[in-house]
């Protein structure tokens, strides 16, 4: 938070510019900015998209934020759940996806 | 317990004004271009009477009711919600969305011809999902410039000059902003009339729900969504003001002469939310057992504003006009249109399920009701939220209850027979009998 004389100020000015919630991220979208600037900065090759069912404005976003990825060449993966999470089923498509990976150093 | 009184019943003389209204709506819309108009997009719940102000000749495509027509169209909607979800939109979201984006992607207008793309998108934000259904839209047809305004300020009975001071000041940047996109000048003229005539159009909304009040009720809900929703498509307007007057009058004269909205009457009823609108046919299904829905909280006070009245009861609320208010200037309009605004029925609720119940209890004691139909609509998670609750307060207030599962816009989250099941159960319950 930066200071300012006016505290409240300065705690409204942090909540304003900290990246959004999707609820609150619009009308453009700063967060798909915000994601690729991390993927760049860590120099990621995949992300894996989870989404809550039944939370719209994430799942509001999803399509959005995986297409900015792929399109910068980050491959993604998409993952749903709902109350209860799908372990197991998870294990072997995060392998899956993982896999992909070796196999592009296998023949590079 | 069931009266075998029969009333007299006959179809609504302006029931055909509605239709035309409402068909009109639609076709302005889409042939706006071929006059030289504008044409814009946003919610139901949007500050309508504000795009007034660019003209007489810009038209509004409400998404929520133009979603609800789709739905009610079972195949084109299906074709609708399989593009969506091609694109990648989740099942679960909102159907209205998903419908909505369908005729978009599919650029399908319901009423036939391509999708009419608007010139801007002017929309507000209560709902999670308000401001980002239009970027959605504006991902699927790029370069429409959108203004939103975020109307999420804490509930009526909290509101203070700084909450209105925010809405208020978005809707002066939003009038700039309209200026700059549009390239019209703007006529705060034209904004104190579509003012006047919300106030008037909801106010009267309001009193036309009231006269449902009435032993028999003059209407049942299923013709009332038909009638209600010309204040999702134009509230601002002087031809939807000027139509609910003359329905209100015709509903206070059946009152007084005792038609009925069926014939048989004998239990009433209330629900809540969207209904599965593919599925109106329910309503039929209720009054088999002389069961009139005689509306709901989603019905009364989506769009008609109501007050406490001196009695106590709820009421219509006091338009500007009828306080002897004449409006100057486009801050005082705007002062007055957002105040009315947020103070609608309808958003209280975001903030606390027992403010909904309150209102809900209100309906049931004041109307008479013998208990409540509530509709968990995976289709609206906005309009559902806190409905749990609501039946708990519902059924403490000594109202018996029955909830159904079902979308209001996806025929495939709603299962007809078993609904049916349960409402024959619900009425062998309450003890009564197929007429």
């Amino acid at each position: 938070m930066k200071p300012r004389q006016d505290r409240l100020e300065a705690i409204a000015a942090r909540y304003i510019d900290r990246v959004p919630c999707p609820s609150k991220d619009w009308m453009e979208r700063t967060r798909i900015q915000h994601i690729l600037d991390l993927a760049r900065e860590w120099k990621v090759d995949g992300a894996i998209v989870m989404q809550q069912k039944f939370c719209d404005p994430h799942e509001l976003d999803t399509p959005a934020i995986r297409k900015a990825l792929e399109e910068e060449g980050i491959k993604t993966l998409f993952l749903e759940f709902d109350v209860t999470v799908p372990i197991g089923q998870f294990k072997v498509r995060v392998e899956a996806f993982l896999e992909m990976f070796a196999e592009e150093d296998l023949f590079d | 317990m069931a009266s075998k009184q029969t009333y007299e019943t006959r179809p609504l003389e302006c029931w055909g004004k509605a239709k035309e209204i409402r068909e009109n709506f639609y076709r302005d819309y889409a042939q706006a271009h071929e006059k030289g108009g504008l044409r814009w997009a946003g919610g139901a719940w949007t500050f309508g009477a504000i795009p007034c102000g660019l003209g007489d000749d810009v038209y509004s495509l409400t998404s929520e009711p133009y979603a609800a027509s789709i739905a009610a169209d079972k195949k084109f909607s299906m074709r609708c919600l399989e593009a969506a979800e091609r694109a990648g939109y989740a099942r679960d979201l909102c159907s209205y969305m998903r419908n909505y984006w369908g005729s978009v992607i599919l650029d399908e207008y319901l009423w036939g011809g391509q999708f009419p793309k608007p010139d801007f998108i002017w929309q507000d934000h209560i709902c999670c999902s308000h401001a980002k259904w239009y970027q959605v839209v504006s991902d699927l047809e790029p370069g429409i410039p959108s203004f939103c305004i975020d109307v999420a300020v804490g509930p009526a009975i909290d509101l203070d000059d700084n909450k209105l001071d925010y809405v208020v000041g978005q809707m002066h940047d939003g009038i700039e902003w309209l200026e700059k996109v549009t390239g019209r000048r703007y006529d705060d003229e034209k904004l104190i009339q579509a003012v006047h005539n919300e106030c008037r159009s909801t106010a009267l909304w309001a009193e036309i729900c009231c006269l449902n009040k009435a032993v028999p009720a003059p209407l049942e809900e299923k013709t009332m969504f038909s009638l209600y929703v010309l204040g999702t498509l134009m509230k601002h307007s002087k031809v939807v003001a000027d139509y609910y007057q003359e329905l209100r009058d015709e509903v206070a004269e059946r009152v007084q002469q005792q038609i009925a909205a069926i014939p048989n009457e004998r239990c009433r009823l209330m629900s809540d939310t969207q209904p599965p609108w593919g599925f109106l046919g329910l309503f039929r299904y209720l009054e088999e057992y002389g069961a009139v829905s005689v509306g709901s909280l989603y019905t009364f006070g989506l769009i008609g504003m109501w007050e406490e009245m001196s009695d106590g009861s709820w009421g219509p609320r006091t338009t500007p006009r009828e306080k002897g208010i004449e409006i100057k200037d486009r801050d005082q309009a705007l002062r007055i249109l957002a105040e009315w605004n947020l103070n609608k029925p309808e958003w209280q609720h975001f903030y606390s399920p027992h403010l909904k119940t309150e209102m809900m209890v209100r309906i049931a004691k004041e109307w008479s009701l013998n208990g409540v139909l509530l509709h968990y609509n995976r289709g609206c998670e906005g309009l559902s939220l806190g409905i749990a609750e609501n039946r708990l307060g519902l059924i403490e207030a000594g109202y018996p209850v029955m909830t159904f599962e079902g979308n209001m816009g996806d025929e495939r989250e709603f299962d007809l027979a078993r609904t049916k099941a349960r409402i024959d159960t619900f009425m062998e319950t309450l003890g009564y009998s197929r007429s």
